[in-house]
């Protein structure tokens, strides 16, 4: 093979949920195959990250464009509303301090591959700060940047597909292969991205509680469940708990407030786990003891760490799988032609009619890595390549209802979960495996978690605020505060799923009203509070007309509550739950609810919110 | 000044070859095995060797122990004796790397005084407007050059160590060469996401020009035949006509399982021979076509029944 040719290619990725970092991989093997030197970095990485971006490098020689100058590509998500991803943010951080100078990066030649969603307004926030601050860090531009659009046809990934192919063309061309040799062929598969290696070594078998410990970093330690208690009849579809854990007594994190989020990690159970070690041959190495590249030991923490407990604490081996899974495993299909064709098709992202056939296939029926893995039983995979198959497991995040204060003997913190299981065409049951795994905890059992902070300061206490938080999402207890509050809350059925019914009695009012859409009010009005408080909740599946948070917010006396208190008492909003179509649709029956008390500018008043900080999201 | 020499364990057999290459190095010389590095059988101290050789000479080295040499290196300390084909590992752990392929060095960077790079002149505008897709490199010097402003690269006072406000960005400044230092490892906490560093404001980043993207090419708009798929939060009701589909295709299963015990010509897989039209049915959903009453039943072998048991007790 000819030596590596060309600057060295490094692709940094700011990811949540992993598109971002599958992206960042595709794209290195693409440029491996065009023999340049390429590697993938997690933002998260910072120390790494941050000396690549900031070493000084000799001026370049006489000709244009010089081999010693690093090529930096940003594949960068935007999450919740206009955020940096969590791991990316101390990096993000460290490139915002003043002190650095205008020649601080000009080092390095760099793009940004953008992930984002134009239904929000804060549409690629991520990407477009980056690409811009790296310029004024003086860092020059190898190519024009790019910005995918989950909205757009063909979503991200058509994006993706156009600018990954434009790059490397433009990378061909200004770097091109001497002396005859030519680009990697597609159908040699290159060295694992990230190998893993088997240490010829027995490990000793080690206790689960051990194991556990060995599990935490700095942020993620062991906690202990409290409380575990269904509170959604059993007639009804949906088990949700109340979840109570009391923290690791040596883990001091600042005061909790309003918005944070709880991490749970899972892991796998252990006869999937032995199933997929089985059909892949890995038995006679799954014990021993396993070495992984540094980048990848910071996540999996595991100690002693073999094939076993990196596939059952940290590889998602039940998550349906990308485009990219296909693609790795049609390398490794063996005498069956029909099978490595069909996986190749299904690794094709670039062609719409596979993506639509992978989406068929996979996604829609959310049939899992595993089980595709056995369906295509052709596939072997070599240990090695265990990593470049199988994406992180990653910890699953869950907002905080209430907790105990930091002074009291015995701190809690408590959650309320919905226990996620489902019935697509396959005639196995869909679950999720973190509720799963948090369905089967006992009160007394340990488990790993991770406190997150809200990622915008909860409002303050002497303003009013509205919270909307239909679902799970925004149980957020305890106003204490002198101002009103109003909550907007919405579920499927007021007999099943009213989430602290009881305690929004006890606290506000002992009475409720139901007007004829079916909307209940629970007002301090007609109680006991001292402070003002109104709940409105609507259930969409008892046979009410009007079903949704939304449709709540456009009945009109609630309507002038709610302007009254954001118009003329500076008032704020708070939106909490699942991110995508439900803060959309809040806001956009906000903007209504508020064209009458603002003589028709309801969509101006909500973007001033916006702007001045009164109108806040914790989404996820 | 220590010295670390980091051996295969095959020359563990060797004592004569170990001591004379011990002899060559700078003392004293600690010696460590590469693979109790990398099963952290032991540690090396942090910022501690003045060299560091790796024997046999192009021995290649776990990509854990690469990250731990250096850390373990001063600043300005080499290793040698390493295999060229790891050079892109040693990038990437903060190395620089010189030598020729046969015999590379990695040389852990110190803070060093440097000239401006050449900047690269920003996208020209073609003729209509549009930008073009790619900046092309201009061949002159261009440390006198201004930015063409409108697409602007806004740079912050080169000599901004006082405290300018950085929210207002400065009209570009001419690049002159004069030499900067920059020390990379700088006192930083990584760990404190909370320090006192002062950091300029992000959303004022988004004032004023951004940088140009690149628009999709036509040929990648998908021809509208796509079959749309419905939202995870689906609130238009394609949702519902997509759950009444696949409860269409549950049921014909379950037909189909009560049909295999019928003599059913078309269907019946536990007569040998027999395939449906297609002969696809038996390989799994990947090949299954559209209206196929086995979807989401997992691939079978001809002539065998299919098992649900084999499914697990999820029902």
């Amino acid at each position: 093979m000819t030596a590596e040719h060309g600057p060295s290619v490094a692709i940094v990725y700011f990811s949540e949920t992993g598109t971002a970092q599958s992206l960042a991989e595709n794209l290195c093997k693409r440029v491996l195959r065009l023999r340049f030197r390429a590697s993938v970095l997690d933002a998260d990485d910072v120390e790494r990250v941050y000396r690549l971006l900031l070493t000084p490098r000799p001026a370049a020689a006489a000709d244009d464009d010089t081999d010693s100058v690093p090529i930096v590509i940003f594949v960068c998500s935007t999450t919740g509303n206009g955020e940096v991803p969590r791991h990316a943010r101390r990096l993000w951080r460290a490139l915002l301090r003043r002190k650095l100078t205008s020649a601080a990066c000009a080092g390095i030649q760099f793009t940004t591959f953008g992930l984002g969603d134009s239904a929000y307004a804060r549409f690629n926030w991520t990407a477009k700060k980056l690409h811009k601050r790296m310029l004024q860090l003086g860092a020059s531009e190898f190519c024009t940047r790019a910005e995918g659009d989950e909205a757009a046809t063909g979503g991200i990934e058509a994006a993706y597909s156009a600018w990954a192919s434009s790059f490397c063309e433009e990378l061909s061309r200004r770097f091109p292969l001497a002396g005859g040799s030519v680009p990697i062929p597609e159908d040699v598969v290159l060295s694992p991205l990230m190998p893993v290696s088997v240490l010829d070594d027995e490990v000793a078998v080690v206790d689960e509680y051990s194991i556990l410990q060995s599990r935490t970093t700095a942020a993620s330690r062991v906690g202990t469940v409290t409380c575990n208690q269904r509170i959604t009849p059993s007639t009804h579809f949906q088990d949700t708990r109340i979840f109570k854990l009391s923290p690791d007594p040596t883990h001091t994190f600042p005061a909790l407030t309003p918005g944070a989020t709880l991490l749970i990690y899972s892991r796998n159970n252990d006869a999937d786990v032995s199933s997929l070690i089985e059909s892949q041959n890995w038995t006679p190495v799954a014990d021993k003891h396993l070495s992984v590249p540094p980048a990848v030991r910071k996540w999996a923490t595991t100690t002693p760490l073999t094939l076993r407990s990196l596939l059952t604490y940290h590889l998602d081996i039940t998550a349906v799988p990308r485009a990219t899974f296909f693609d790795t495993l049609s390398f490794f299909s063996r005498g069956n032609e029909q099978q490595r064709i069909k996986l190749k098709e299904f690794g094709d992202a670039g062609n719409e009619e596979f993506t639509q056939d992978r989406y068929d296939y996979a996604d829609r029926p959310r049939r899992s890595a595993l089980e595709c893995l056995t369906e295509f039983d052709s596939v072997k995979v070599p240990v090695e390549y265990v990593l470049d198959v199988f994406s992180q497991l990653r910890p699953r995040q869950y907002s905080i209802a209430g907790w105990t204060p930091s002074s009291s003997s015995s701190p809690e913190i408590e959650l309320l979960i919905a226990i996620v299981r489902y019935q697509t065409v396959l005639r196995r049951v869909r679950k999720g495996v973190c509720s799963t795994y948090i369905a089967d905890l006992s009160p007394g059992a340990s488990f790993l978690y991770e406190i997150s902070a809200p990622q915008t300061t909860p409002p303050p206490a002497d303003k009013p605020v509205v919270l909307v938080g239909p679902g799970t999402g925004g149980e957020i207890e305890g106003a204490g505060g002198s101002a009103e509050s109003v909550l907007v809350f919405g579920n499927r059925s007021r007999a099943a799923d009213f989430y602290y019914l009881e305690d929004w009695h006890t606290a506000i009012s002992p009475a409720e009203e139901v007007d004829d859409a079916g909307i209940v009010t629970i007002s301090s009005s007609n109680g006991t509070s001292s402070s003002p408080a109104t709940v409105y909740a609507c259930f969409s599946r008892d046979g009410n007309k009007l079903r949704y948070v939304q449709n709540v917010l456009s009945r009109p006396a609630i309507a002038a509550h709610v302007a009254d208190m954001l118009v003329n008492r500076g008032g704020y909003v708070w939106v909490c739950g699942s991110k995508g179509k439900m803060p959309r649709a809040v806001r956009t029956a906000l903007v209504e609810a508020l064209d009458g008390a603002t003589g028709g500018n309801g969509e101006g008043f909500v973007a001033e919110l916006d702007r001045s900080g009164r109108y806040l999201e914790e989404t996820w | 000044m220590p010295t670390l020499l980091l051996t295969h364990p095959s020359l563990a057999s060797d004592p004569q070859r170990v001591s004379q290459i011990t002899a060559e190095m700078v003392q004293p010389v600690s010696h460590q095995m590469i693979d109790r590095l990398a099963s952290e059988a032991v540690s090396l101290p942090k910022a501690h060797y003045t060299g560091i050789r790796v024997a046999p000479s192009g021995t290649k080295l776990p990509t854990a122990v690469v990250a731990l040499l250096a850390d373990a290196i001063i600043p300005g300390g080499k290793v040698e004796g390493v295999s060229s084909s790891q050079n892109m590992d040693a990038i990437m752990n903060g190395f620089l790397v010189s030598g020729s392929d046969e015999n590379s060095v990695w040389t852990k960077p110190e803070p060093q005084k440097v000239v401006l790079l050449k900047r690269r002149s920003p996208a020209e505008k073609t003729a209509n407007g549009a930008v073009s897709l790619f900046s092309r490199p201009n061949a002159s010097l261009a440390s006198h050059k201004t930015p063409d402003s409108s697409v602007s690269s806004p740079a912050l006072s080169a000599a901004s160590t006082t405290s300018s406000s950085a929210s207002s960005i400065a009209s570009p400044k001419r690049a002159a060469a004069e030499p900067w230092t920059v020390d990379v490892d700088d006192g930083f906490s990584f760990n404190d996401v909370d320090d006192d560093d002062d950091i300029i404001d992000e959303d004022a980043l988004l004032d004023g020009d951004l940088p140009d993207t690149i628009k999709i090419p036509t040929a990648c708009q998908p021809s509208g035949k796509r079959r749309r798929k419905a939202c995870k939060d689906c609130t238009c009701g394609l949702k519902e006509l997509e759950l009444q589909e696949e409860e269409r295709r549950r049921q014909n299963q379950a037909n189909v399982v009560q049909l295999s015990f019928d003599d059913t010509a078309e269907i019946d897989f536990t007569v040998p021979g027999k395939t449906g039209s297609c002969g696809n049915c038996s390989l799994g959903d990947a090949f299954r076509c559209d209206g196929c009453p086995y979807l989401g039943l997992p691939p079978f072998k001809e002539g065998e029944m299919v098992s649900i048991d084999a499914l697990g007790n999820d029902f």
